[in-house]
């Protein structure tokens, strides 16, 4: 060994300051803090509580205090190492001291502690896309294994409503940005800028990354017919902006839907969905898209247990949704036989299809208590919101939707797939696919 | 919160305000609060189980508290008593009773616990993750919003 290989190897073992425990979970490698590990421990004796969250495995009596358990595996949905949790098996346990708990986490298998100097660690890609981006603190390499790892404190803070924050997701700030981006010359961004401001007054419309493809698009066209008129570029009045607005509504808005629309949903349903079907529907109106969803996967797939919830913070609409009637003749084929007639001798969804439906009066902006989702409609909807409340929203669904989970937009607007989404063209619809 | 629980919670609000104070009462626009709102002074929080889980807050200002009161029983009261207390109590008593009733009828099935009142300045009501429903009502004594905060199980 030469003297310039010991130098290094001196240097590189004096930086080491970070040590983590590292343990798997579905066959990937992941490492919490040492300092938050209190200890190790294997047992299979839980005390089940009743009510808990899923992923709860019970309580457990260390040495004389009680302490929650926790199935990392659960909690974030790994479920597929060898699924035969038999009550026999020894489960590892990491005990973890957190500022003002004590908890245990279950995991796979505990490797061993690793020492890492702490600039070596990088911030959480976007990409390491099985856990919410949120809950990692960085990836580190050593010994020619990745690892991810966790911030317990964030996973397990008892006061999760500030990590809802758009403030702790310095990743996604940048996402969105109010500024629309176009390559045309200076002259017409400024005009662009103008009209998004105005669109913001009039329409209660923000331009943000999610539209202005659109918009960029549409200004091209306006602005040509604008001054083929001999009028002005910019708005004059609210007429102006709604007129600017043509063709930014997705097919469909207000009515139920249509052939085509109706296909391209029968292809995105899983073929098994197992046995509750959890579908969420912001800004529903007067509930014809809820109606159309429910029809549809009804007839598609009429096992299941079907939850739509149906959102919309317009109480004159929303309240009308729920006794919605109909003129026969004016609703489509593919509808007719789930209505019944009711004592007006206008027409009604029947009850299977009416009671799959929760109407609530409901702000997407607020806080929410949802369950795991399969899919979300939200159609036009994110754009009528301020961008921190887009931002908000989108993680809200992000958080709660399945993973392998469909969010369906309007056809005008576009979500960043670095969020966690992989985009997928069905039938010449943009869908996202959470990964 | 579930349209069908609005207008239950809306008419009994009204019906019975109407009824105990034998005057005009207007009601003026819904909206959505979200989670920590203030509470005028005297507040009376009624629990709600069963198919949904939260509670129901009728807060009015002291001053309101009392002229409701002396109109609902008939003389003239002029500080928070136990008097004053005991009828606010009874009113929300009627109106959560009145709603879950109408509820009822209509197929959902809830579970109240008896009002507490609560008193006092500068206060304020959270909910962690239920949005409330104000049904605010003009009364001569003053304003009423009844405060809804529930949610499903789901």
């Amino acid at each position: 060994m030469n003297q310039q290989q010991v130098l290094d190897e001196k240097s590189s073992v004096a930086s080491v300051d970070f040590r983590m425990v590292t343990f798997t979970l579905a066959g990937r490698d992941y490492a919490i803090d040492i300092m938050k590990v209190k200890e190790i421990s294997k047992d299979n004796r839980f005390t089940y509580v009743p009510n808990a969250a899923p992923f709860v495995v019970g309580v457990y009596n260390l040495r004389g205090d009680i302490i929650s358990v926790i199935d990392l595996r659960i909690f974030f949905n790994q479920m597929n190492r060898s699924d035969d949790i038999s009550q026999t098996k020894q489960e590892n346990m990491i005990i973890l001291r957190l500022e003002d708990h004590t908890l245990a986490v279950i995991v796979d298998t505990i490797d061993k502690v690793v020492g890492i100097p702490s600039e070596t660690i990088q911030p959480p890609h976007p990409l390491f896309g099985d856990i919410n981006v949120k809950y990692i603190s960085g990836i580190v390499e050593s010994d020619k294994k990745l690892y991810v790892i966790l911030d317990v404190e964030k996973i397990f803070n008892s006061d999760d409503s500030d990590s809802l924050e758009p403030s702790s997701m310095p990743v996604q700030v940048e996402d969105i940005s109010v500024t629309p981006v176009t390559e045309s010359a200076g002259g017409d961004k400024l005009n662009i800028q103008f009209i998004s401001e105005s669109l913001a007054t009039f329409q209660k419309m923000y331009v943000t990354t999610l539209n202005n493809n659109w918009v960029g698009a549409r200004y091209k066209t306006w602005s040509s017919a604008r001054k083929s008129a001999g009028k002005e570029i910019q708005f004059s009045d609210e007429q102006d902006a709604i007129k600017f607005m043509e063709g930014f509504h997705s097919p469909y808005t207000g009515e139920l839907w249509g052939e085509d629309y109706i296909q391209m949903l029968g292809k995105i349903l899983p073929d098994d969905m197992g046995r509750n079907f959890y579908v969420l529907n912001g800004g529903c109106g007067s509930g014809y898209e809820a109606y159309s969803l429910a029809s549809i996967i009804k007839k598609n797939h009429p096992q299941t247990l079907l939850k739509i919830l149906a959102y919309d913070n317009d109480l004159m609409s929303i309240s009308m949704a729920p006794s919605l009637t109909l003129d026969r003749d004016f609703v489509p084929e593919y509808y007719r036989n789930l209505l019944v007639e009711s004592v007006s001798g206008r027409w009604q969804f029947n009850d299977a299809v009416k009671n799959s439906i929760i109407f609530e009066y409901h702000d997407m902006v607020h806080h929410a208590n949802l369950p795991a989702l399969d899919l979300v409609v939200v159609r036009d909807l994110l754009s009528l919101l301020r961008p921190e409340s887009q931002l908000h929203v989108l993680s809200l669904i992000m958080d709660n939707l399945k993973p392998g989970g469909i969010l369906i937009v309007g056809k005008n607007e576009e979500v960043d797939v670095n969020m966690g989404f992989e985009e997928k063209v069905v039938d010449g619809f943009t869908v996202y696919q959470k990964k | 919160m579930r349209v069908e629980y609005i207008n239950p919670f809306v008419e009994a609000a009204f019906s019975i305000m109407q009824e105990v104070l034998q005057e005009e009462v207007v009601r003026k626009e819904l909206y959505l609060k979200k989670t920590s709102q203030p509470v005028m002074g005297v507040a009376a929080l009624v629990g709600l189980a069963g198919d949904v889980e939260g509670r129901v807050l009728i807060d009015m200002s002291k001053e309101s508290a009392i002229s409701i009161a002396s109109a609902m029983n008939g003389e003239k009261l002029s500080e928070i008593d136990e008097l004053v207390k005991a009828t606010i109590t009874e009113l929300a008593n009627m109106v959560t009773g009145q709603a879950v009733t109408k509820l009822h009828d209509l197929g959902f099935k809830f579970d109240l616990t008896p009002p507490s009142i609560i008193t006092g300045d500068n206060m304020q009501v959270t909910d962690l993750n239920v949005e409330a429903l104000i049904v605010p009502l003009s009364v001569p004594q003053g304003l009423v919003e009844i405060n809804v905060a529930i949610r499903e199980r789901i």
